[in-house]
Parts: C-alpha cells; structure tokens; sequence
C-alpha cells in the first residue's frame, strides 16, 4: 500500500501551492453557520470548527478552477443533450387496482384525516 | 421640519401616484399535474373541496424519494397559448430551475419553476377603465413563466395538517410591467387578463377555487418623479374588487406614513377583506435564499417554431378582436361590447341567445344584457350569470323587438327571472306585462292625465313641446309600463292638439 | 482470475439439467447471507424472494416443462442484491441512512421492475454509503461493509455492498449505482464486473437520487455477458424519467458472444492511453497489472495511441461543486413530514427552523458536509463562482473526451490508483477520500460509459480492476473489450 499523500502526489503539490493562493471565500465559522442554517441542519458548537476545517480544505482545493479560462463556454448543466420528453395530459393512478391514498400516507411519521400532522408552527 | 419622499420634500397637498405590478398565477386547466399524472382539478361535477385531503396524490407529488418529474404536454401548449394571446415571444428554448425553500406545503424543499430563460416574455395587453372604458393604456407583460403550485396546510389548534392534492398543479405565473398607476388599472388589467384566459380555454376561471390569484406590488412616489418608493407586496388575492380595494387601501396607507415621517419597509402584507385593510405577513429583513439552478431532471424544453405557429393559427378569437366585430356587426357601443366581451360567462350567453333570435335582435340583446342582466347580478364575481339562460334572454328580446312588450317591461321581467327563474311567456301573462297597443284601452288613462294637469296642456299648446315628455312618463307610469311607447306617444298628440 | 462462480447462462444450463430450480437457489444464497459477516444487507426480504422463488421453481416445472424461457425471461430465477438506494414497493428502503431507517416506498425503481418481469428473484437491500456519499462504504448508517477476501479492507464505495455481494457469493448479480465511480471502484476492489451505462441509459425512477445529472445504475456482476444481459433489459426509454435516452439498446449479449468467439475482434481497435492517467503516484502492482492488460490488447490486435485530458487535474474540484450542489438541493426533500423517520425533538420546536433542523438531525457528517458545501456553492453571491464555474469547466472535460475519440476507440486506466485501503485509512480526511475516484469521475462527468474488469491482484491478493472509458453510447466497445480480457487474460 502506497502512502497516500505519494498515491495523489499530482493533486498532493497544487493542493499545497494553493495555500498559499489568496482563497476565494474566506471560510469561517459564520460562514458555516449561515450555510447550516440555510440548509436547516443542526450543528453542535463542538462541530464547527471541524466542518470548518475540512470544508475549508475542499473550497482551497476547489479554488483551482479559477485557473480556467472559461470564458465563452456554455455551462454543462445536465447529463444528456437530447431535449426534454414530454408526457401526455392522462391522469393515472400511481398503484394501479390498488387505493392510493392510504400508500401515501402509510410512510408518514404522523398522519390525521388523510393529512400530513406538522406542529403548528411550521403549517 | 419639512418631510421628504424619494429627495422631494412632501406635505398633505403633495400628489402621489400609485406605482402597481401585478403577479398573476393562473391554473392551468389540464387533467393531470405539471410534472405526474395525479389528478390536477377535480372531475367534473365535483369542486376542489370534495376531494378527499390527499387523494390525488402521487409518491411524485409527495416529493419521495427517487421520484422524478415529467412535463405535461398539454401544460407546455396552454401556456404558449396564453403566451401568443398576450403578444409575448415564446422562448423556443426555455429552462427550469429549482427555488428552495423549507415549507411543509413544499414537499421536496423546491418548488420548480422557471428562472433565467422563462417560456414567454416581453408581451402586453390594452386595458380600458372609467366609467365607460374611455381610459385606456398598454400594459407591457414582463414573462409568463410555468411553475407547479404548492400543497395546502390547513391549521387546527397546535397543529396543520398538509393536503398536497394542490402540489404539483400547472400554473402560469404572468409578471407585468410596474406600469398601472392606480387601483382602476390594476382591476382592468386582471379583468383583460382574466378575459383572455378564459376566452382561449387555458383556464377554467373558477375564482373561489384560486384559479386565479394575484399578486400586487404597490409603491408610490410623488407624482413626476421617475424612482420607485419602496415596494410592498400584496399576496394571494383572489377578488378584482378586493385588489382593487387591497391597493386603495394600501396607497393611502403608504401616504400616510410617509406624511407622518415614517419609513415604509419592504414587505408582504396580506389583505383581511372582512376589515378592508392589508397587515403586515413578514418583513423582508434577511431577503430569502432561494438558490435557483437549472433542474438536471429536466432537460431544457425546446421547441420548433412549426409548434408555435400551430398553436397560434388554433387560437380563438380574442376578446379584443370580438368586441371590434361586435361594434361592427350590431351596431353597440365600445364600452358595452367591451362589457360582453371580457366575460367568457357573459360573452357564451350572449353568442348562445344570439344563436336563438337572430343577429338583427343583437342590440335588443346587448341593451337587456348590459342595462339590466349584468346590474342584476353586479353584486357577484364576474364567472356568475346567475342561472340566465339563452332562451330566456332571446325570447325576451324576440318580445321586444315585435312590440309584445315595451323595454321597460322587458327590464321588470329580468328582475322576475332574476328572482324567481321561470319562462319568459309565463312571466308576461301572469303579470300581465303584455304592451297595451289597444286604443280604447289607452284613451281613457290619457284623457284622465290631461284633465288632471291643466297647466301643463296649457303649455304645450303655447308652443312647449317639451312637456311631451310629461304626458308620456305618466301614461307609462300609469300602466306599469305596458303602453306601447310610439302609440302612446301618437295618442297623446293627437288629443293635445285635438 | 478467480472465475470460479457459475455465470447466470450456467445457473439457466443446470435449471434445464434438473441439478438447480430457483428455490433451492434462492435459498442457497440466504442461508450463505446469514452466516456471512460481511455486512453486505441491510434488509432481506426473505419470505418475498421465497414465494417469488418457489412459484418460478413450479412454473419451470410446469408451464416450461423443466425449460428456462430464455428468451422471455431472460433472468429465470437468478437471485440479485438491489443497492439500498433503489426503492421496492412495500420493502423498507434506507439508503444507508438513519433519516430513511422506516422508509416503506409505494412504488417500485423502473430498473427493478425491468429485472424482475424477466424473472430475477430480490434477495434483498444491499449496504451502501449514506446516499451513496462515500468511497469506501464506511459512511453507512447500517456499519460498514467488509471486503470479500480482506476483513481489514473496505470494499470501495459507494456500492459496497454489492461489490462485496457479487465477490462473496451472496447473489448472483448486484445493482450498483454510480455518480462518480461508485460502481466502478467497488468492482475494482472487489474483482467483479461492473458496467456505467452512458448517462441516461437505464431509467433513474426509484433510484434515490445524490447527484442527477451524473447519476446512473449499472450490473455488477460475475461476468461480463452478465453485465451485458442485465444492461440491456434495464435500458431504455421510461416514460417516469425525462433524462432517459431516446437511442434504443443495442443487443449488448450476441456483441458479448460475438467476441468471445472471434480472436480477431480487437484487430485494429483504438485503445487510448490518457496520459494524465498514468501518474507517479500509482501503486506499482496496480501499474504492472494494467501494464500487462495493455500488452494483451496490443496481442489481440488493438493499436495504442496516446491521448490527453487536459482538464484531468480539475475532475476532483469540478465533481464536488457540482454533485454536492445537486445533491443539496436533492435532499432538501428530506424533513420527516412526509416519510422517513421524524425525532422527538421535531414536535416541541419552538420555530419553523428549528422544526427543520430537528427532522434533519438524522444526516450523518459526510452528508451534511455535502449539503452544506452544496448550498454554499448555490448560494447567492457564490453560484458563478462555483457551481456555473464548474459546469463550464466539466464541458471543457467533455470536449477533451471527445477530442480523445477522435484518436481512439476506447480508453484505458486503472479504476484507482490503488487496491482497496484499509478500514479507517481515508475516514480522517474528506479530501483524500475524495482523490480516490479521480480516474473514475471525469467519465461521470461526460456523461460517457465505463467499465471495471479485473486484470489480476497485487503482491497481497488484492483485486485490481482495468478501467475502459467508451465514448456516448459506446457500451458495445467496452463489452467487445472487456470479454476479450476476461476470457484471455488470466
């Protein structure tokens, strides 16, 4: 078994030239709060810092791209290149034979009258 | 200390002028959702209320996971429609994008809708406003862009529950210029809009359903000065004549407190038509993420300009094309054609009872519709005739035009139908409404009146014609409205000068 | 080579000998499951693969009259392993996550659907990486799963479990999925096939999405006619996924055979060497055995030319802007309202985001290491920086595979630069772990077709797999390649 930092030398350098780059985003612990709140995930205070780091190390390294000149390029936004494929207006049932409803709701943490029961708060 | 408003110092003489957007999200009437064949309106016969809470909805709808969105056909071609009928360029190629946010009615924390390179853009409709429509104005339309509707939560004591039968319904949303500058235009413009809609069949129009729901972002600025105020937005009413009165309420308010030195901020209000005034929903102090970005499950929708062209040749007269043909072809006035056209309802009704009594009675027609069915029914939303039917309207005005009964009685009779339903002949005999062109049933009731004013005959025979008028009123008046008006007339010149 | 397992063409052959019938198999495979210590399941679903077994074992007797129905069911009675992220009507789903541990879906993935009107048996869920995030199969929710042969080692991810599955002889046949290389890496360490169709191939309904735009199922399998045969029955247009390809499938089997039975079927073929592929930092046995590989091409006839993917050092960056982007976005689906599993701590929050935050406490940290990324990448100020950046530079990438395929007819590297690490080894540092897929992820990005075959072991007998690169569509390429290596190198 190689040792890792061998193994990805090539990525290994530009990853460790790149420290010393000016960073696109300067990467601190406000940042992280105000992406975690955005995305609505609960993060301990002991686990900022970490998240700091290690998402902190990933935008240094993804901070390469700027090296592209991508001036004039159309973006790559999707997988294929064939335009989309419309369906009929037709109504179908999703279970056929079967009544629907009740499948949906039977994955429901928390169902009343055929609802989805959410604290008042967020309905 | 003098007050200030966009860098012009203001007092209670200044003038403000309304500066009005209006976003309007119209459902599409297809039978399946935007994006999976669920059920998107409720069968016929059936109003959205009688559908069981979650019935039509599909793993898609509830945003499951692995789930994928196909678009509906239909969907596309609707909103072209409503596209080429308010002159907007249809985008061949458009994209849809993601807008997240967390919501329960949100079931994948995104609502697709379109972003950069909408479907439609750059159109405008012609509105008319005042008392008789002798205002009028281009109103330019930003974009029309398709997006699926949310679900609905609805709030019991503690908790909501979510109904996602509304998830996923195909909606339009039309963006207009900031260009309407009072609440008359904004009601014109969503009538115009509202016309066009439903005349092109792309929506069912239904009102109390939320077919329909609009938008409003209201600013004002001192007249002549060209920068906006500060914007607030208006959501979800589903009433011309509530956002007509949203906006009266909310331009006052906004003058108010810029009178008062206060400081308007940038917010969505919701307007309680109960109290008729608009409260504050929530500020926009941190302004929302919604971190749009092409959706990868939906490739961009391209389309031929063959398609386009396909759909605009299949589109029906528009409103504004009818009300043209209809001043031509009988003869009304703009104003009231305008009034038969904008209204799908109205408009059917009028093309059906035309059908029935010929195109020569069209403005006996126009006349009853206009000056009676419509004030009649006034008090309700403009998708209600109230049980009219066509048979009853060219009956009436095949009545009118051979002289059985005068247009007074036809308006008595309306009011009957209006309250009570029925046949238009059994109304006239069991009132007994029939025009008396009988001579020697009128010669008594006119001799009666000259001999009761005296003064009056004096006058007109002293060269007074005018009081003509007089007699005639009161013989009317005094067979409910029976008389025949020319024999009538005939009648009582022929005694004066007798 | 150890190709010691029976193929599903032989499996068919002792149905018709009467010395196998689906039951005896199916149940073969659960009791060697159950005694297993892999950790490769997370759900069995026992008593359906049963029944669906014993009723094939009746109509084989019956209705066939003791004759597999090769042609209509081409997967009489063959046991596979679903990866957990593919959704079964009615069996739990998890996706290796704690946010899904109770998830029953009410539908069915289009690609299962496929596999089982031909007659497959599903023996049950295989173990992945939480949402398929991962490189090694450690990110599981469910504990990680361990490599077939090296109890120490992981088994690649994020289609761990059916790497491990394959090799184990814990079902005939697996589906993997792969977003940038989680198909192809597993098979490398594990020493089974394993096929990325070309984007679009194979329906993505059911399959739970990490990253949209580059995810794709594919067969890992013992062998590669057995990849051929599964590829063509799950491909083709689906009317519930807009990205489905419109080009029909090709008949991937008879090319297989075809192969197999023609020495001169590489003659004159392309095979591109990319030379940014073959870099200092490869293992020297994982060199030495690709090496060899090539040798055996140039013997079979094929020509080696050189090529270049400029872009290659940016795959990395560009991979993650972009899959954590869409995968940010993806599960934002994910609050317990609907399905899943929603904690104690949802019905007493005092704000909506706190109601959110508590149903979304369930992610383990590499998943919301992502989200978090993800929304970083899409959020307001930094969406060109980042995420248009990104999808600019991946067509750069595409447009270097397509310049190479001018050159070339297919394209060879290692799967990695590695045999399978040790458990823990790369758990530390999220960016090394990343570096493991950098041959694997530009053809994710292309959106192109790709394949692992085993090409040997190294000094400790650890699996090394040969990656080939097709261009769009070029499935018939890889599998006319591939045949050749397995039936001649060994």
């Amino acid at each position: 078994m190689t040792d890792l930092g061998e193994c990805n030398k090539m990525f290994v350098i530009s990853a460790y030239l790149w420290q010393f780059h000016e960073p696109m985003t300067e990467l601190n612990e406000a940042l992280i709060r105000k992406v975690a709140e955005l995305s609505r995930l609960k993060l301990d205070e002991g686990e900022i810092p970490g998240y700091v780091t290690s998402i902190g190390e990933i935008l240094n390294h993804v901070d390469q791209l700027r090296r592209v000149d991508t001036q004039g390029v159309e973006p790559m936004f999707y997988g294929i290149d064939d335009s989309l494929r419309l369906r009929e207006d037709e109504v179908r049932s999703f279970a056929p034979g079967k009544d629907a409803q009740p499948r949906i709701l039977e994955s429901a943490p928390s169902v009343e009258d055929g609802g989805f029961k959410v604290p008042q708060i967020v309905g | 200390m003098s007050l200030t408003c966009l860098g012009v110092s203001v007092d209670v003489n200044t003038e403000f002028e309304a500066v009005i957007g209006l976003e309007v999200h119209v459902q599409l009437a297809t039978d399946s959702k935007i994006f999976s064949s669920a059920r998107a309106r409720p069968e016929p016969g059936n109003s959205v209320a009688d559908e069981a809470v979650n019935k039509n909805t599909t793993p898609v709808c509830a945003g499951h996971p692995g789930t994928l969105p196909v678009l509906n056909q239909k969907a596309v071609n609707y909103a072209i429609r409503a596209g080429l009928a308010t002159s907007c360029k249809i985008n061949l190629k458009s994209i849809f994008a993601r807008k997240h946010y967390f919501y329960p009615d949100s079931p994948k924390g995104y609502q697709i809708s379109q972003y950069d390179l909408p479907l439609c853009e750059g159109g405008h409709l012609d509105i008319e406003w005042g008392e008789e429509g002798e205002m009028t104005k281009r109103i330019g339309i930003t974009r029309i862009h398709m997006e699926e509707d949310a679900g609905k939560s609805v709030h019991h004591h503690g908790y909501s529950l979510v109904n996602l039968n509304r998830a996923g319904v195909p909606l339009i949303e039309v963006v207009s210029e900031p260009e309407m500058r009072g609440p008359a235009e904004a009601g014109a413009y969503l009538r115009k809009l509202y016309a066009i809609v439903t005349a092109i069949g792309v929506c069912d129009g239904n009102l109390q359903e939320g077919n329909f729901r609009c938008d409003a972002n209201v600013s004002i600025r001192p007249k002549g000065v060209k920068e906006f105020g500060t914007r607030v937005e208006i959501k979800n009413v589903n009433s011309f004549r509530f956002v007509e009165k949203a906006i009266e309420y909310e331009v006052e308010r906004q003058r108010q407190v810029i009178l008062s030195g206060g400081k308007l901020v940038q917010e969505t209000r919701l307007y309680d038509s109960q109290k008729n005034r608009t409260f504050s929903m929530r500020t926009k102090e941190e302004a929302e993420d919604y971190r749009y970005f092409p959706d990868p499950d939906l490739p961009p929708l391209i389309l031929s300009e063959e398609q386009v062209e396909a759909i605009r040749a299949s589109l029906p007269e528009l409103p504004d094309q009818k009300r043209d043909r209809y001043i031509r072809e009988f003869g009304l006035k703009r104003y009231d054609s305008t009034l038969l056209t904008s209204d799908v309802l109205w408009g059917r009704l009028f093309q059906e009872s035309v059908a029935l009594c010929g195109r020569e009675n069209g403005k006996i027609l126009a006349n009853l519709m206009i000056g009676e069915g419509m004030r009649l029914v006034s008090s309700a939303d403009p998708d209600e005739t109230k049980g009219f039917t066509a048979k009853q309207f060219s009956d009436l005005a095949l009545a009118v035009a051979d002289q059985t009964v005068s247009m007074t009685a036809a308006k008595q009779i309306l009011a009957i139908l209006f309250e009570q339903g029925g046949e238009v002949g059994a109304v006239i005999d069991r009132e007994g409404l029939r025009q008396v062109s009988d001579l020697s049933a009128l010669e008594p009731v006119i001799d009666e009146i000259l001999a009761k004013n005296p003064k009056q005959v004096e006058e007109y025979r002293s060269g007074k014609e005018k009081v003509l008028g007089f007699f005639v009123g009161q013989a009317m008046k005094a067979t409910r409205g029976k008389a025949n008006p020319a024999l009538l007339q005939d009648l009582v010149i022929r005694k004066l000068k007798g | 080579m150890k190709q010691t397992l029976p193929s599903i063409q032989e499996i068919h052959d002792s149905f018709d000998a009467g010395t196998s019938d689906p039951l005896s198999l199916t149940e073969g495979f659960f009791t060697r499951i159950k005694a297993s210590k892999h950790n490769a399941y997370i759900t069995l679903c026992e008593d359906r693969a049963l029944q669906q077994a014993r009723n094939l074992s009746i109509e084989l007797k019956t209705a066939f009259q003791g004759k597999v129905p090769r042609q209509t069911h081409p997967l009489f009675g063959i046991p596979l392993g679903i990866k957990d992220v593919l959704t079964m009507d009615g069996v739990r789903t998890t996706c290796a996550s704690r946010i899904l541990e109770n998830y029953v879906p009410p539908f069915t993935a289009t690609a299962v659907a496929r596999l089982e009107v031909a007659g497959a048996v599903s023996l049950g869920k295989l173990n992945l990486d939480e949402f398929a995030m991962g490189s090694s199969n450690e990110n599981s929710a469910f504990g990680p799963v361990l490599h077939p042969t090296h109890p120490d080692r992981v088994p690649g991810g994020s289609s761990g479990g059916s790497g491990t599955a394959v090799a184990a002889d814990l079902c005939v046949a697996a589906l993997g999925t792969d977003t940038g290389g989680s198909i192809r890496l597993p098979a490398s360490f594990c020493g089974v096939v394993g096929l990325k169709p070309t984007y679009g191939r194979i329906s993505r309904y059911g399959q739970i999405a990490f990253a949209s735009s580059l995810d794709q199922i594919g067969p890992m399998t013992r062998t590669v006619r057995d990849a051929a045969l599964l590829t063509g029955i799950m491909a083709g247009v689906d009317e519930n996924d807009s990205t489905t390809l419109a080009r029909a499938p090709e008949d991937w089997v008879a090319v297989v055979d075809r192969a197999n039975g023609d020495s001169s079927s590489l003659h004159g073929l392309r095979v591109g060497i990319p030379a940014e592929y073959f870099i200092d930092g490869i293992d020297p046995g994982v060199r030495q055995a690709i090496e060899r590989a090539i040798e055996f091409l140039k013997q079979e006839g094929a020509l080696v030319v050189p090529v270049s993917l400029p872009h290659t050092e940016y795959a990395v960056s560009t991979y993650y802007v972009i899959a954590v982007s869409e995968a940010s976005s993806n599960l934002s689906r994910y609050d317990g309202v609907r399905f899943g599993v929603r904690p104690e701590g949802a019905m007493r929050a005092a704000t909506p985001s706190e109601f959110y935050k508590e149903a979304r406490a369930l992610f383990g940290a590499e998943v919301k290491r992502r989200i978090m990324l993800g929304t970083f990448a899409l959020s307001s100020g930094y969406f060109d920086a980042y995420y248009r950046k990104a999808a600019q530079v991946r067509r750069l990438m595409r447009q270097d595979f397509e310049n190479a395929f001018q050159k070339a007819d297919v394209l060879v590297s290692p799967v990695s630069p590695t045999t399978a690490f040790r458990l823990g080894e790369k758990s530390k540092n999220p960016l090394q772990m990343y570096l493991t897929d950098i041959f694997t992820i530009p053809a994710s990005l292309a959106g192109l077709p790709a394949m692992s075959i085993p090409v040997g072991e190294d000094a400790d007998g650890l699996s090394i797999g040969m990656h080939l690169i097709g261009p769009r569509f070029g499935e018939s390429t890889l599998l006319r390649v591939a045949s050749r290596i397995e039936g001649g190198l060994s």
